[in-house]
């Protein structure tokens, strides 16, 4: 049956050429924006939510989804062509794809890096189709507490994932929950931090703020130094060879099943995905030595562990109304911005959902390589637009993109502001994707607290009796114990010390 | 650096926590359903975070204390070869005002006119191409941008 609906949400989008030029324009317009160092899925996404709030919900998916599925896997091309990630999802990729392009192979390479990325995605679908409706029905057991402390869990490990230094994570996501708080209280009305601004009535804006912290804070850090790298212009043929693909299929299946769970825990993303991808593949690679000297292996691992993130990442928002990534954190704020209530109801209220987005998701993955390959020659001469051109250029898009969500001004200079913020929190190295997560889920984690408080007239007892609950905060308890090296190394001690004696016993 | 970050960090809660119990209760309802409640536990959090970041980054030991003073003899040095990141720190502030104003003065005058002599000047500060070049691109691009926001996306400019 789910199969069918799938089937039938492809031909509707085929058959309709207003569908299916959007498909195709977003996904162009995503691996361009993914391309250019500076522009990010986050930020595409989120001048495209604008733009889209007046049209049918299947077009505007189709976008938004184009956008966010041609970004990530558009930062691969600047990666292996100029050695600088477009987007930050795509670092990894650099590290063998420009080795590999110096060798005279740009071309096969790029065209291994579509194949890759269009498997990842595929990936992402399949899990994507399979766990929304178990993890949703799961979710429908959630009661207040457990949503309160997912919230908080969601903070914590994001915190842990994102930064070298922890607590940097959980400052930066606390600060954003603290943020999140800016604006008419739900419950009593009471305005909270808005120091008399009309305006901060209404809450922090979360596209604004996210445009800020991704966009304008990349801005000002890309000005830091002038020169963009120089592009490799003899590229050679793209068509991927196909042998290396079947080659390397069980890397990518493990990298695609990987980037898939990292998509799944709130706020880490794609970067992440793509990281432990790769390192995964070196660490199961019989020439580990040969990673990041030019091994397609490593290429293949972090693109399509980085596509696949991207299902991943989708599957919280529909089941917990909480995001896995930065960008899916946009597309959250854009489907709401249509009127979507993201969370454990969706997929049993409008149970075409799930399948209208798989069906997306699908296409554009044959998108990326119908597109992906020829793009890369043209690509080229776009990469090698000095810095101090395409920045300004950015910036206009980022403020007016910004403007046109609710016509207000005001939203620009929240904008600024937080990119601001955003350029100092990077500067001293304090991770951004906690922060935006905090802003997320601070709704989520204020209003369960306070209706379990209210039910229980005081009493802290529902955070410890419910099993949801229990498991939640030995998690939270886990991740902050895990930052103490002596509690640690004692229990490891105390492990090490036991499995001695049982072995001495045996 | 972190160390100060942590006493901004520490100052900035304490700050928040005394806004968020000066947050009256809700007359006719639950005292729970107080709207001051999760700003003190997070800014709670946040005390605690700061302190262990500030504690964490001090020195250690009255050897660390001597490695944490400043070698004044280098630092004069990196100072008159300017090798500090004055360079890098100059960019920033050019670029971060430049944009300040454009925004400032959003809607506050024509946003053609306003966006050609935003892009113009960021350009020419950072010396991108040749002047005329710089104007053609500027203009093109404001042109374009606003045309496709008011005639294709039926959006109307600040």
């Amino acid at each position: 049956m789910g199969f069918v609906l799938f089937l039938e949400e492809i031909l509707r989008i085929l058959i309709d050429p207003i569908l299916l030029l959007s498909l195709v324009g977003a996904t162009l317009l995503g691996i361009v924006i993914g391309a250019l160092p500076g522009l990010t899925a986050s930020i595409g996404i989120g001048l495209a939510a604008g733009l889209t709030v007046g049209m049918p919900l299947t077009q505007a998916l189709l976008i938004l989804l184009g956008i966010y599925i041609g970004a990530i896997y558009g930062g691969a091309q600047s990666a292996i062509l100029i050695n600088i990630p477009g987007t930050p999802s795509a670092a990894a990729t650099a590290v063998d794809g420009f080795p590999l392009a110096k060798k005279g192979q740009a071309g096969p390479t790029i065209g291994i890096a579509t194949i890759s990325s269009s498997i990842g995605t595929i990936i992402g679908l399949i899990c994507l189709v399979f766990l929304t409706p178990i993890i949703a029905a799961f979710a429908l057991e959630f009661t207040s507490p457990d949503f309160f402390l997912l919230a908080v869990c969601g903070i914590v490990i994001c915190g842990n994932l994102t930064s070298k230094d922890p607590i940097k994570g959980w400052l930066t996501g606390f600060l954003g929950m603290m943020i999140g708080t800016i604006g008419m209280d739900g419950i009593t009305g009471y305005p909270r931090f808005t120091f008399g601004f009309l305006e901060l009535m209404g809450g922090i804006t979360l596209i604004p703020a996210l445009i800020g912290l991704f966009g304008v804070s990349e801005i000002l850090f890309s000005m830091k130094d002038g020169d963009s790298g120089k592009a490799i212009k003899q590229i050679g043929k793209v068509f991927p060879n196909l042998k290396t693909v079947v080659k390397h299929l069980r890397t990518s299946v493990i990298s695609g099943l990987i980037g898939t769970g990292i998509g799944v825990i709130p706020g880490v993303g794609e970067d992440i995905a793509a990281w432990v991808s790769y390192d995964v593949a070196k660490r199961r690679s019989k020439n580990p030595e040969e990673f990041g000297k030019g091994n397609i292996e490593g290429v293949i691992a972090a693109e399509t562990g980085n596509n696949a993130c991207i299902g991943g990442a989708i599957i919280p928002v529909l089941t917990l109304g909480i995001p896995g990534s930065a960008p899916a954190a946009v597309l959250m704020g854009a489907l709401m911005l249509h009127g979507i209530r993201v969370g454990p109801m969706l997929i049993f209220d409008n149970p075409n959902f799930l399948y209208q987005i798989s069906a997306i998701l699908f296409l554009s993955a044959i998108m990326l390589v119908i597109i992906g390959l020829p793009i890369a020659k043209v690509l080229v001469p776009v990469l090698s637009i000095p810095k101090s051109i395409l920045m300004p250029l950015i910036l206009v898009l980022c403020v007016i993109g910004t403007y046109t969500l609710h016509m207000r001004i005001f939203d620009v200079y929240l904008m600024l502001a937080l990119g601001l913020i955003g350029y100092f929190l990077r500067m001293y190295g304090f991770p951004a994707a906690p922060l935006c997560l905090g802003i997320v889920l601070t709704h989520l984690a204020d209003d369960n607290l306070r209706r379990t408080l209210i039910v229980s007239e005081g009493s802290l007892a529902p955070f410890f009796t419910r099993p949801i609950s229990l498991v939640l905060l030995g998690i939270i308890i886990l991740m902050i114990l895990s930052q103490n090296r002596t509690l640690m190394d004692r229990l490891l001690f105390f492990r090490k010390k036991n499995s001695t004696n049982q072995v001495k016993q045996q | 650096m972190d160390k100060w970050i942590g006493v901004f960090f520490v100052l900035l809660s304490i700050v928040l926590i005394v806004l968020s119990q000066q947050m009256p209760e809700p007359a006719h309802m639950s005292p729970f359903a107080s709207p001051g409640m999760l700003p003190t536990i997070i800014a709670s959090i946040l005390l605690v975070l700061g302190l262990v970041l500030t504690v964490k980054n001090l020195p250690k030991s009255s050897k660390d204390y001597k490695s944490v003073k400043p070698d004044w003899p280098k630092l004069k040095e990196i100072f008159s070869n300017g090798r500090t990141n004055t360079n890098e720190s100059m960019r920033i502030v050019t670029a971060f005002i430049i944009i300040a104003l454009y925004v400032f003065l959003l809607g506050r005058i024509n946003y053609y006119l306003l966006t050609t002599i935003f892009l113009t000047m960021f350009m020419l500060a950072f010396k991108a191409t040749s002047w005329y070049k710089v104007i053609l691109i500027s203009v093109v691009f404001s042109v374009v941008v606003g045309q496709a926001f008011t005639r294709l996306f039926l959006i109307p400019l600040p």
